[in-house]
C-alpha cells in the first residue's frame, strides 16, 4: 500500500494510455482465444468455440474500463480532460470568455498590486535580526495618549539607567552636515546622530572597521561611521578609509567604520549617509549656555528599544511607565504633562500613518473584485441555459450529478485561471505605477517589490474566486431535469422565478457595490480639489527656495558674521535680472518641520508646563513682502532691529486670537523659549500678520511667532526668491555668490519650488483619490456590462411572450415602457440601497477627507442619478430591440 | 466448467492469485486455470475481476510482468511473484487462517 509507488505508476499509466491500451487489448485477445482453443478440443466448431469462450468472458469493455480505472492517472487525469474540454468551449465563445477573463483580471490585478504593497510595507519584518523584539519607545501624556514628542537627552539617560526591561536601549536624531573638503566643494548630506548602542541594537556589524563605543559618547569624541554607498561616492572604496578624516559642519571627524551596502537607517526614504554619536552635542555653547543635551526641556530624541529575551512588551510598559512618571514627579517643571510611556512595535510605529488608507484602498479593491464575480456569476447563469440540452445528454449517457458538477467547475476554475494569470501580469505592470504615485514620505516606498507572498495570495483569491462565481450556475445546471429539457417545449425552462430573482439579486449587489464605491471616490476627489485650492496664506506663484546652511554660524561670536552673509547673498541675488525679492526664512512653510516653542506674555505669570506654545520662524527683513503675507497690525522688520537694539517679535493672527482676543496685541512683551539657540529675551510684539497653514493645508492655522535674524542665531535659513528665475539659473548664481567664503563651508541644496512643496501635502490625498477613482470607473464599467447583459437575456426569454403581445395589438412604445419599466425598477431600488449604505459608510472616510460631512448629500444625489442614467442606457437597447421585433418572428422562435 | 461459483472478496482473489503464482511465472490465462485447478474445480474466478486484480497487484509492486512467447507461438504478458509480493502472501495467508478460525469457531458453536 505504498501511495507513492501507486501515485508514480498512474502517471505512468496517464502519460502512455494509447500504448498501455493496446497491450490490454493484446493481453486480452491472447485469453480469448487459449479459451476458444479449449472450447476447440472439446468438440465446439470454430464459431461456436469463440462465441462460447467470449460469453464465458463476459463484457470485455467493461474488463478494460475497470483495467483503466486501476492503472490510468486516476482523478489527475479527469482533470486534465476536463480543462481540455473547457478550453475547447470557451474557445468557441471568444465574446464571452474575453469579457468574464476581462473581468476578472481587473479585479484579481487590482488586489494583487494593492497586496504586494501591503506586503512589502506592512508584513515584511524588517531588515535586522528579530525585528519584532525592537520597539519604538513612545512619551505621551496620561490623558492624551494620541500625541507623542520626541524625548530628552537626560529623561533618555535616565531611562537606560533604571530599566531591566530591555538588553539594548538607544536614541537617535536624523539630521543634516556640511562636508567640506581641502578642495573646497562643499554639499549637504544627510545623516544622523547616534548613542553607542544603537549599531548594537541593530544588530548589525560595521563591514570594515567598527562602530561605536560607550567611551565615545563622552563630550570631546569626534568620530563618525559612513555607508557603503558614501564610501564608493567620496572615497572611491578606498581600502584604507578608516585612517581618512572627513569635514564636517568645519569640524574634523575621523573615520572609524563603513557599514555593509543594505545597512539602511533610520528607515526612511532619504537614507542617512553617515552617522555620528552625541558627542558635538554635548559641548556647551561658548558663552556658557548649557548644551542642549543637557535640558530637560529640549526634545529631540527618538529612542529604540531590544527587548530582553523573556520579558513581555506589557511588562516592559509598565516598567517604564512607572519610571517616566517618577521623572516627572522628580522634575515637574520640564517633564509634565509628558510623564507616561509606552511602547509600540518598531514596524508598527513606522506605518501607523498609512495603514488606514492602505486598508481602505484593499477594500475597495476587494469590492471591485466582488463586482466582477457577480458579473461573471451572471453571465454563467446566462450561458448554462444555453447548455442544458447538453448537459442533460450527458445525464442520460450516466454521468452523475457530481461528475457533471466537477466538470463545471473545472470549467469555471480554468476562467478564473486566465482571469488569475492576466491579472497578475495587470499587477506587475500596474505596481511601479502606484509607487509613483506614493508621497514622498510614505515608508518603506523603496522596497515595495513582489514577493512569494504576493503570488500566494494570487492563487488564493483565483481559487476563490472561481468558487464564488462558479458554484451556483454549476449547482443549478446540475440539477436539471432530464425529462422536461430533453423535450421540445422547453423555451420557459429556464426562466424560473427563482432563476430570475438570482440574476436580479446579483445585479442589485452589482449596483450597489459600484454606487458605495463611486460615492467614496467622488466624496475624496471633491475634497482633494478644495485641498489643492486652498489657500496657504501666502502667494506661492513664482516662488523659489534654496536651502542653504552655513556651517559654524549657530554659535554667538558668529551670528554677526551669518547676518553678513545673508545680507550679502541676499542684496546679490537681488540684484539678478528677473529677480522681485528675496528674503530668508528657517524653517520653511509647508516643507513638513514642526518646530515648537512655549511663549510667556508679561503680566501673565502662568507655571511652565501651562504655558501656550507656537512655532516659532526666524526671517529676514522683506519676508513678509517676499511672500506676499499680508500685514494686519502694526510694522514689519527693518533696520531699527539690529542685533543690539530692542529684541522685538512679529506674531500671526492664530496667536492674537488666542492670547489677546479682546486687546491689541501690539507693544505687549512676550518671551519664545526656543532651545535651540540659547537665546530667550522679552521681545515686543511690534506687528501682526495673517495666518499661513505650515505644516498641512488642512488643518486649522497655528500660532506663529516670526524672530528676527539680526538678532537671532540661525545656520540654515532657506533662501526665498520671488521672480521669473530658472532653478538652475538662482542655483549657479548662489553658488558664485557663496563661492566669496572659502573659509567657511556654505552648502547648498537643491531649489525647489514652494509649489513642489505643496504638492508634496497633498500627494497622500491624491493617492487615495486617483486609486479609489480607478477603483469606481472599473466598478461602474463592469456593472454597466452586467446591466446590459441581464437586460438582454431577459429581454431574449420574453421573446415568445413580448412576440404574443405584439400580435394582440401591443403598440410598440407600450412593449417598450413594460420592459424599461422592469429595468428601471431593478435599478431604482439599487440607487436606494446604495444611497442608504453610502451614507451609512460615509463617516468610515472621513478620517481620510478634509472638510464638513455637508457635502456627503450633494456627492450621493450626484452619484445617485450618474448610476441611474446608466442603468438607463444599459437597458435602452435591449428595450429597443424588443418592441421593434417583428412579432411573427418572435413568436415563431424557440 | 465449475460446479459453485464461490463470489469471492477483491482481497481473497488477490491471495488466490499470488499462491497461484508462486512456483513460477506465468500468463493471466494461466493463472486462472491454476487457481481451477488447484481449487479441485470448485471455484471458477471470474475472468472479468482477475485482469483488474493483475494490474492493481503490479501497481503494488507484489507482481512484475513482461512479455513473452506462450506454449502454442503466441504473444502473452507474464507475471513473476516478487519479494515483495512473496512477504505479503505470507502475511495475507496468516491473516485467512485467523479469519477463516474465528468464523468456524462461530459457526460450530451455535
Amino acid at each position: 500500500m505504498n501511495p507513492v509507488r501507486v501515485a508514480r505508476a498512474r502517471l505512468v499509466g496517464m502519460l502512455r494510455k494509447d500504448q498501455l491500451d493496446e497491450e490490454l487489448d493484446e493481453e486480452l485477445r491472447f485469453h480469448l482465444s487459449m479459451r476458444a482453443r479449449e472450447n476447440l478440443a472439446r468438440g465446439m466448431n470454430e464459431a461456436e468455440a469463440l462465441r462460447c469462450a467470449k460469453r464465458q468472458f463476459g463484457s470485455v469493455e467493461r474488463v478494460k474500463d475497470a483495467c483503466r480505472d486501476i492503472s490510468g492517472g486516476g482523478a489527475l487525469e479527469l482533470l486534465w480532460r476536463d480543462m481540455r474540454f473547457a478550453a475547447r468551449m470557451l474557445r468557441k465563445e471568444r465574446g464571452f470568455t474575453a469579457i468574464a477573463v476581462l473581468a476578472l483580471a481587473l479585479g484579481i490585478g487590482a488586489n494583487t498590486a494593492l497586496f504586494t504593497v501591503m506586503s512589502s510595507v506592512l508584513l515584511r519584518p524588517l531588515p535586522f535580526p528579530e525585528p519584532a523584539r525592537i520597539m519604538s519607545v513612545l512619551s505621551q501624556q496620561s490623558e492624551n495618549r494620541q500625541q507623542s514628542i520626541p524625548w530628552s537627552f537626560p529623561d533618555f539617560l535616565d531611562l537606560q539607567q533604571q530599566n531591566r526591561s530591555f538588553e539594548k536601549l538607544g536614541g537617535f536624531r536624523p539630521s543634516s552636515f556640511v562636508i567640506s573638503s581641502n578642495g573646497g566643494e562643499s554639499g549637504g548630506v544627510q545623516g544622523a546622530l547616534v548613542t553607542s548602542d544603537v549599531f548594537a541594537l541593530l544588530g548589525v556589524k560595521a563591514a570594515i572597521g567598527r562602530t561605536f563605543t560607550h567611551v565615545e559618547d563622552q563630550p570631546g569624541h569626534r568620530v563618525v561611521v559612513i555607508s557603503d554607498q558614501f564610501w564608493t561616492n567620496h572615497f572611491r572604496r578606498a581600502a584604507n578609509v578608516t585612517d581618512a578624516k572627513l569635514t564636517l559642519d568645519g569640524v574634523d571627524y575621523a573615520i572609524i567604520g563603513v557599514m555593509p551596502p543594505e545597512f539602511r537607517f533610520p528607515v526612511q526614504n532619504d537614507p542617512a549617509q553617515l552617522w555620528t554619536t552625541f558627542s558635538r552635542d554635548r559641548d556647551p555653547f561658548p558663552g556658557g549656555v548649557p548644551a542642549t543635551t543637557t535640558r530637560r526641556d529640549a526634545h529631540f530624541l527618538a529612542l529604540l528599544g531590544r527587548l530582553r529575551d523573556g520579558v513581555s512588551p506589557a511588562a516592559a510598559t509598565e516598567e517604564l511607565s512607572a519610571i517616566t512618571h517618577r521623572l516627572a514627579e522628580e522634575h515637574p517643571l520640564t517633564n509634565r504633562p509628558y510623564d507616561d510611556c509606552s511602547l509600540v512595535p518598531w514596524l508598527a510605529d513606522l506605518t501607523r500613518v498609512v495603514r488606514p488608507p492602505l486598508i481602505m484602498l484593499i477594500g475597495a479593491a476587494i469590492a471591485v473584485l466582488g463586482i466582477a464575480c457577480a458579473n461573471v456569476a451572471n453571465l454563467l447563469l446566462a450561458r448554462a441555459s444555453t447548455r442544458q440540452k447538453e448537459i442533460a445528454v450527458r445525464s442520460a449517457l450516466g454521468a452523475g450529478r457530481t461528475r457533471i458538477l466537477r466538470q463545471l467547475l473545472t470549467e469555471s476554475l480554468f476562467l478564473a485561471l486566465l482571469g488569475g494569470a492576466a491579472g497578475l501580469v495587470l499587477a506587475l505592470l500596474g505596481t511601479p505605477l502606484i509607487v509613483a504615485l506614493l508621497p514622498p514620505n510614505f515608508p518603506r516606498a523603496s522596497e515595495i517589490s513582489p514577493d512569494l507572498r504576493v503570488l500566494g495570495f494570487t492563487g488564493i483569491i483565483t481559487v476563490a474566486t472561481s468558487c464564488f462565481f462558479g458554484f451556483a450556475p454549476a449547482w443549478r445546471s446540475a440539477r436539471c431535469e432530464l425529462a422536461h429539457v430533453l423535450n421540445d417545449c422547453s423555451r420557459g425552462a429556464t426562466e424560473t422565478p427563482h432563476g430570475r430573482r438570482t440574476r436580479n439579486a446579483l445585479v442589485m449587489a452589482e449596483m450597489v457595490l459600484a454606487f458605495v464605491l463611486l460615492a467614496g471616490a467622488v466624496f475624496l476627489i471633491r475634497n482633494l480639489w478644495r485641498l489643492e485650492n486652498a489657500s496657504p496664506g501666502f502667494n506661492p506663484d513664482r516662488l523659489t527656495t534654496v536651502q542653504i546652511a552655513v556651517a559654524d554660524s549657530g554659535t554667538f561670536e558668529d551670528v554677526p558674521k551669518s547676518v553678513a552673509v545673508y545680507r550679502d547673498l541676499i542684496a546679490r541675488l537681488q540684484e539678478l535680472p528677473g529677480v522681485e525679492r528675496v528674503s530668508a526664512v528657517t524653517p520653511l512653510p509647508a516643507s513638513g518641520e514642526f518646530p515648537i516653542c512655549d511663549y510667556e506674555i508679561r503680566g501673565r505669570p502662568m507655571a511652565k508646563p501651562d504655558l501656550p506654545r507656537a512655532e516659532p520662524h526666524i526671517v529676514t527683513p522683506d519676508y513678509f513682502r517676499t511672500m506676499e503675507i499680508p500685514l494686519i497690525q502694526g510694522r514689519d522688520f527693518d533696520e531699527r532691529d539690529q542685533r543690539d537694539a530692542t529684541p522685538v517679535v512679529i506674531i500671526n493672527e492664530a496667536l492674537a486670537r488666542a492670547s489677546f482676543p479682546d486687546e491689541n496685541p501690539i507693544g505687549h512683551y512676550i518671551t519664545p523659549g526656543t532651545a535651540d539657540n540659547g537665546v530667550i529675551a522679552e521681545r515686543e510684539i511690534i506687528g501682526v500678520v495673517a495666518d499661513v497653514k505650515c505644516d498641512s493645508l488642512a488643518r486649522e492655522a497655528k500660532p506663529e511667532v516670526y524672530l528676527p535674524h539680526p538678532q537671532c542665531a540661525a545656520s540654515n535659513l532657506a533662501l526665498v526668491v520671488r521672480g521669473d528665475l530658472r532653478s538652475d539659473v538662482l542655483e549657479g548664481a548662489v553658488r558664485y555668490a557663496v563661492s566669496d567664503y572659502p573659509d567657511r563651508g556654505v552648502a547648498i541644496d537643491h531649489p525647489r519650488t514652494i509649489e513642489s512643496y505643496v504638492s508634496d501635502a497633498v500627494a497622500q490625498p491624491r493617492l487615495n483619490s486617483t486609486l479609489l477613482a480607478a477603483f469606481a470607473a472599473v466598478a461602474v464599467v463592469i456593472t454597466a456590462i452586467g446591466v446590459y447583459g441581464v437586460m438582454a437575456y431577459s429581454v431574449t426569454q420574453r421573446r415568445h411572450e413580448i412576440g404574443i403581445r405584439l400580435a394582440l395589438g401591443a403598440q410598440k412604445p407600450a412593449v417598450f415602457r413594460l420592459v424599461i419599466g422592469q429595468a428601471l425598477r431593478l435599478v431604482g431600488w439599487s440607487v436606494v440601497i446604495g444611497s442608504v449604505c453610502s451614507f451609512l459608510g460615509a463617516p468610515l472616510l472621513q478620517r481620510f477627507a478634509y472638510g464638513a460631512g455637508v457635502e456627503q448629500t450633494s456627492t450621493i444625489l450626484f452619484v445617485a442619478i450618474l448610476l441611474f442614467v446608466t442603468g438607463l442606457i444599459a437597458c435602452w437597447l435591449p428595450a429597443q430591440r424588443a418592441s421593434s421585433e417583428d412579432p411573427l418572428v418572435a413568436i415563431g422562435q424557440r | 466448467m465449475g460446479t459453485s461459483n464461490a463470489k469471492l472478496l477483491q482481497g481473497t482473489l488477490d491471495m488466490l492469485i499470488l499462491k497461484a503464482l508462486m512456483h513460477g511465472e506465468m500468463h493471466g490465462y494461466g493463472i486462472a486455470r491454476r487457481i481451477q485447478q488447484l481449487a479441485r474445480e470448485a471455484l471458477t474466478v471470474e475472468e472479468g475481476s482477475l485482469y483488474p486484480a493483475l494490474q492493481r497487484l503490479a501497481q503494488q509492486g507484489w507482481l512484475k510482468s513482461s512479455w513473452g512467447v506462450s506454449e502454442n507461438n503466441q504473444r502473452a504478458r507474464y507475471y513473476t511473484l516478487t519479494k515483495n509480493g512473496q512477504k505479503q502472501l505470507e502475511v495475507e495467508e496468516a491473516n485467512w487462517d485467523r479469519l477463516s478460525a474465528a468464523v468456524s469457531r462461530v459457526m460450530r458453536s451455535a
